[in-house]
């Protein structure tokens, strides 16, 4: 069994070095307090942010908006990826369409979905589902097609029923490629929610962001682009640990903080 | 006039390689089995040997001739003709019991006839090569085949492993009285578990000896080597 876990003590050295500076720029009075807020002002917009209750409100607002529009993305994405992958005619037919729409940011489509859903729940909704949907479709259908042929004549051999099939070899074959999806789909959903709210809301953490610059509030925004920050890497964090726990002592790996691989690579990053 | 168990009549097999050049893998391949033997095939590499296993299996298609099993054409792979492929090819993500469980039958009573008590909740990773084989083996078993397909399942063992497990085929196939054909490279093999030796030509396979192998008719591997190299 392989144990792939690292500590990176080195992915620190980066940010602590900003924050020193943040905080020597600030004490020695070389910020420019309309710009860039000192640690001590940041601190203190981030307790008064909390007190009033808007910076709870605002981030429950955005989270409830990502998961609904996620697990939407998810119904949809994962049957149809897995579809895809069990009928390569499926994807000679829909592949170039999906291909064509794959390459449009959810951002650009914000206005054509205000146009079509109106200023409330259903665009952001429509923006949410439009991130996630393709890299969970993509990556369902790849699992299923990266599962080996000789699992696939197995399951011939051992006449496996339908049922049986999708069970005992597409779902849990697939899956680690489908979290994968999902992983990316979460991460995606959260940029354009906030991308959304940035343009077309009145609640959110995009929304506190974009009144915060109209209010010339500084402090706020970095509060807002802070929490943003910190809760996309939450977020990806809970889906690294699930699949860490879950999915890959079932293939006799412990832990993977990053892959194995002799070069280090952004994509793995975490 | 009985049915035999398997019948093959001028069975061929061409396919079209990655750059579209026909291949003869099989030429008129003729032979019948009766319940209770034990075939082993014997033939150099790339003879067709795994491909008329799989045509028996069927998980393949002929390209010509009939293959009739208990007097009906084969058309598609049926839990009677249990296959061991080369390599073990357990589901990584299901425990032994749930991989010999896959083709149904009593899985607990496998493993306990196979002696993997102990190791029913094991995954495959945590086996040894000789182990995960065992398990394949217990697999196809568990649907109580008739007929015991066996694609060179020794092969990637060492050699005592690949004696251990040779007893034990010879075991379950006296025991089970279950009908085996078991494709081999190694001429020893084959002449200490058959009844029969099948010896196929160089590609396109064609049945050059097939020979029984009961008390009295002792071969030896000189004499098999020869005829192999044609």
């Amino acid at each position: 069994m392989e144990n792939v876990r690292e500590s990176h003590w080195q992915g620190l050295v980066f940010p602590g070095g900003i924050l020193v500076l943040w905080f020597l720029l600030a004490y020695t009075g070389k910020l420019n307090r309309h710009t860039i807020p000192s640690p001590g002002e940041m601190i203190s917009a981030f307790g008064s942010l909390c007190r009033d209750g808007v910076l709870w409100s605002y981030l429950s607002t955005s989270l409830w908006r990502v998961l609904s529009g996620f697990v939407l993305a998810a119904m949809v994405g994962v049957p149809l990826g897995l579809i895809m992958g069990c009928f390569p005619q499926t994807v000679i037919w829909f592949g170039p369409t999906l291909a064509f729409l794959r390459q449009i940011p959810p951002t650009a489509l914000i206005p054509l979905f205000l146009l079509w859903l109106g200023i409330g729940e259903g665009s952001k909704l429509a923006v949410i589902f439009y991130a996630a949907l393709f890299p969970i479709v993509v990556n369902s259908c790849l699992g299923v097609q990266e599962i080996s042929r000789d699992y696939w004549e197995v399951s011939r051999a051992l006449c496996l029923p339908p049922w049986n099939t999708l069970r005992r070899l597409i779902l849990p074959g697939s899956l680690e490629a489908v979290f994968t999806g999902l992983r990316l789909g979460m991460g995606l959903s959260w940029r354009a929610i906030v991308a959304a709210e940035m343009l077309a809301s009145t609640s959110g953490l995009g929304y506190l962001v974009m009144t915060a610059r109209s209010l010339a509030r500084v402090d706020q925004m970095f509060v807002g682009i802070a929490v943003i920050g910190f809760m996309g890497l939450v977020m990806d964090q809970a889906f690294l640990t699930v699949h860490n726990r879950l999915i890959l002592p079932r293939r006799g790996v412990r832990h993977a903080s990053t892959p194995p691989q002799t070069a280090p690579s952004l994509q793995n990053v975490s | 006039m009985p049915v035999p168990l398997l019948k093959l009549h001028q069975v061929s097999k061409t396919y079209h390689d990655g750059w579209g050049n026909e291949v003869d893998a099989l030429r008129n391949i003729c032979f019948t089995l009766e319940e209770g033997e034990f075939l082993t095939i014997l033939g150099p590499s790339g003879c067709g040997k795994s491909t008329l296993l799989r045509i028996i299996a069927g998980l393949l298609p002929p390209s010509g001739g009939r293959c009739l099993y208990k007097g009906e054409p084969i058309r598609k792979p049926s839990l009677e003709r249990g296959y061991v492929f080369q390599e073990p090819r357990l589901f990584p993500w299901l425990t032994v019991l749930e991989n010999i469980g896959l083709g149904g039958g009593s899985a607990q009573e496998i493993v306990e006839k196979m002696d993997l008590q102990g190791f029913g909740e094991a995954l495959p990773h945590e086996l040894s090569g000789g182990m995960a084989q065992r398990v394949a083996l217990a697999r196809a078993l568990a649907a109580k085949p008739k007929l015991l397909l066996l694609d060179e399942p020794l092969a990637s063992l060492d050699s005592h492993l690949r004696s251990r497990l040779q007893m034990e085929l010879r075991r379950i196939w006296q025991q089970e009285g279950v009908t085996c054909i078991l494709v081999t490279h190694d001429i020893e093999e084959a002449l200490a578990l058959g009844t029969r030796l099948m010896v196929l030509s160089r590609r396109p396979g064609r049945v050059l000896i097939d020979q029984s192998l009961a008390a009295g008719l002792r071969l030896n591997k000189e004499q098999v080597l020869a005829w192999m190299e044609g």
